[in-house]
């Protein structure tokens, strides 16, 4: 039992960085670290504030039964997604392999442990949305109150299955990558495909409304009861919220405790030869040293860049997702008809043009996920060699810059290209679709190395600290999203003045950009 | 070569450092720098070239002040860090074609270079593999092959012989004889003390981040006392008086 206790401490310790933050003696590296806990706050809030709204939108709609099975539903995903993609660096995690393997300890008290962190990160999720979900319902269903306790309940038994599922996934993935050679390329390879099959199962589930006869109250309703009848989990809960299945819920708890036991022991049989495999790298000794060529800096840190990029799997599966879905999303707007989207809804008092506001949607949707937002922390222990070169502050950054912005350019001609087809468009309404996802491409790419800069991260354990969970990206997705606010506002304007607001939104974040580049080259390298 | 006048750097939120350091390294100098755990060798490394700022004095680098024109001072020097924390994704050759580029080394430079220093530590074979695949020796040869690509007029070297087995250290040595021999100079921190006593022209033994005993070997070492009990005698009793 000591084991189990002793590694339980140990991955829990220190999650978000809370027992660095506490020991820390440094001021200045304490303050950066306290502004990185405040930017995870204020994503937390940001997350909270956006739940709390969409429960009260869908209780305005006569949908507010369903609240706490839609958020549960949706709780539940964002945790199996985030645990899944996680898996392998958490679960079997390279960096303490030796030592664990040296001691004197059965591998099922640390797969235990591991599994309780990764627990532990969804429970925190669940909790940021279900809270502020269960606030409103709460107050405005007025639930029974045995329903209503069940439910805080359940947000304690909703993370076991997405952890255990996501273990399962990530057993799958990681047994498929450690029998092959090119590990990153099937590391990426997996996470891609996962990502357009999530979306595809995303757009074939999800309402039509363009197609719908009544009005949104109604197509709503339609769609949560067509899941009430598909999808036994979520008829569940919405009975457990109403009181009425409080035995179902301890079935489905203690369903999820044994299923995590068996999986506990199933990962625990042959976790280190497993984990050995995953890291194994192939080494011959038959290089020949042949004639080699010299380069510019400019062109070497470049490169540097690029071979730091496509050597992490996760690195690269993370932020290939915008550019993949940005192609995704071309081609789907020539199956539908952004301008008849809510043709049938009815009830919306002002007239909504979508049509204005997807250049900035795509613009967001492929600049979401930059690699600048990373690239500082992903030197991790290597960044003493930047520092000791002789080189400028200003090759390293724009080094960094370039790269992202030449993984970029094919993903955005094809997009363009698709466009093209998919998107019969006036010069003005191309020139905006050209303009405006370049323009985001660009601001995400200055924006995101500012903020590493500011916010970076070196004593990581694994990689997806720096590419999931640090405040730079997260600072930098979120920063994305408040760039899709001049694309709603074109959606209430007349078509008449779109090109001319663009314009104006295009200059004002040609301006950020402008002002976060300057900012970025004055900045002391961290 | 180097010069060093009155450093001092202090890690914010303690008292950990190194004050009042002064040191000068000439043209055909190997310096050792001795201490103990802690004592503050790898601060003042990291801070003459440059990783780490520092909170006063001054520095200079074949006569470049370090602060007023790092990348200058920079270009004069090569750093050998304490543990080869090297970019893993490249493979040997690759990332000996980085720092060659970085430096500016001519192709032709660079593949004699090279073509030298990895048979002379016999890691040829080894060039096309990713660094992650060395180990920790292998990585420590590639860092040194790396530092002597441009022809470095100083060398620092932060415990160079640290995971190198005797052949590779014997080999270190003979390159670091070369280099002094071309009017080069090696500035280097050290726990082998026999090694230095023998190698060494020059030695300074810091003591909680202060210079206690400094100067020529031969002067330091007065009396016949080996390095190991000078050493011994400083670091537990107190400072046996400098030489500078």
């Amino acid at each position: 039992m000591k084991h189990w206790s002793a590694f339980a401490r140990l991955e829990l310790m220190n999650l978000f960085d809370f027992n660095i933050l506490k020991h820390v003696k440094d001021p200045a590296d304490k303050k950066r670290r306290m502004a990185l806990l405040a930017a995870y706050v204020f994503v937390a809030i940001v997350l909270a504030c956006y739940v709390g709204a969409s429960s009260y939108a869908l209780i305005t709609l006569h949908a507010g039964r369903y609240v706490p099975s839609v958020f549960g539903l949706f709780a539940s995903l964002i945790a199996l997604f985030f645990a899944a993609f996680k898996a392998k660096s958490v679960i079997w995690r390279e960096k303490d392999l030796d030592l664990l393997a040296s001691l004197p300890v059965k591998p099922a008290p640390i797969v235990f442990a591991r599994l309780l962190r990764s627990y532990a990160e969804g429970l925190i999720v669940t909790l940021l949305i279900l809270l502020p979900c269960l606030v409103i319902f709460g107050i405005f269903e007025r639930p029974a109150f045995s329903g209503f306790m069940a439910m805080f309940l359940a947000i304690f038994l909703l993370p076991i299955l997405p952890t255990t599922l996501a273990a399962w996934i990530g057993m799958l993935f990681s047994a498929i990558i450690a029998r092959n050679r090119h590990k990153v390329l099937t590391e990426t390879l997996l996470a891609v495909i996962t990502v357009i099959v999530m979306f595809l199962l995303g757009t074939l589930s999800s309402p039509s409304f363009g197609k719908m006869t009544g009005n949104l109250s109604e197509a709503i309703l339609e769609t949560f009861q067509k899941m009430e009848t598909s999808l036994p989990l979520f008829r569940a809960w919405t009975d457990v919220a109403s009181g009425k299945n409080l035995p179902g819920l301890l079935f489905y708890g203690l369903a999820s405790l044994l299923l995590m036991t068996l999986t506990l022991l199933f990962i625990s049989k042959g976790f280190f030869s497993i984990t050995a495999r995953l890291y194994a790298t192939g080494a011959s000794r038959e290089y020949h040293l042949s004639s080699l060529q010299a380069k510019s800096v400019m062109t070497a840190l470049i490169k540097k860049e690029a071979e730091r990029y496509f050597s992490s799997g996760i690195y690269v599966s993370n932020t290939i997702v915008g550019p993949i879905m940005a192609i995704l999303f071309a081609v789907s707007l020539g199956f539908f008809d952004p301008a008849g989207l809510l043709a049938g809804a009815g009830e919306i008092p002002v007239t909504l043009r979508f049509q204005n506001g997807i250049p900035f949607l795509l613009g967001m949707i492929f600049a979401i996920m930059s690699i600048s937002a990373s690239s500082v922390s992903m030197e991790g222990k290597n960044w003493w060699m930047m520092k000791v070169l002789p080189l400028t502050k200003k090759e390293i950054l724009h080094a960094k810059l370039a790269f992202n912005l030449l993984f970029c350019a094919p993903f955005y001609v094809l997009t363009e290209l698709i466009l093209l087809f998919t998107v019969p468009a006036g010069i003005l309404e191309r020139l905006s679709l050209l303009l405006v996802p370049a323009e985001l491409i660009l601001f995400s790419v200055v924006y995101g190395l500012f903020l590493n800069l500011k916010l970076p991260k070196f004593n990581w354990e694994t990689e997806v600290e720096v590419v999931k969970q640090s405040a730079a990206t997260g600072l930098s997705m979120l920063g994305l999203f408040i760039a899709l606010i001049p694309g709603m506002a074109l959606c209430l304007l007349p078509e008449s003045l779109a090109f001319p607001a663009t314009l104006a939104a295009m200059l004002l974040i040609g301006a950020l950009t402008l002002l976060l580049y300057k900012a970025a080259l004055r900045s002391e390298l961290p | 070569m180097l010069v060093i006048r009155d450093l001092k750097k202090i890690y914010k939120g303690t008292t950990k450092g190194i004050t009042g350091v002064s040191l000068h390294v000439e043209k055909g100098d190997v310096y050792a720098f001795i201490g103990h755990n802690g004592a503050g060798k790898t601060t003042l490394l990291k801070a003459i070239t440059g990783i780490h700022d520092f909170d006063q004095g001054e520095v200079f680098i074949n006569g470049v002040d370090l602060k007023k024109a790092p990348l200058e001072a920079k270009k004069n020097f090569a750093y050998v860090p304490d543990n080869p924390d090297i970019y893993e994704f490249m493979t040997g050759i690759q990332y000996l074609n980085f720092i060659a580029d970085v430096y500016g080394v001519s192709a032709a430079d660079r593949e004699s270079r090279i073509a030298l220093h990895a048979e002379r530590f016999e890691i040829t074979a080894s060039l096309g593999n990713l660094i992650s695949s060395y180990s920790h020796g292998m990585k420590q040869k590639l860092v040194l092959i790396s530092a002597f690509l441009h022809d470095p007029r100083l060398l620092i070297m932060d415990e160079p012989f640290v995971g190198l087995d005797p052949k590779a250290a014997f080999l270190l040595k003979e390159s670091m004889r070369e280099l002094t021999a071309r009017g080069g100079a090696i500035f280097f921190s050290t726990h082998v003390l026999d090694v230095a006593e023998k190698l060494c022209n020059k030695v300074a033994i810091v003591r909680e981040g202060q210079i206690i005993a400094d100067g020529l070997m031969q002067d330091v070492l007065k009396d016949g006392v080996s390095l190991e009990d000078l050493f011994m005698e400083t670091v537990t009793s107190g400072p046996s008086g400098s030489s500078k």
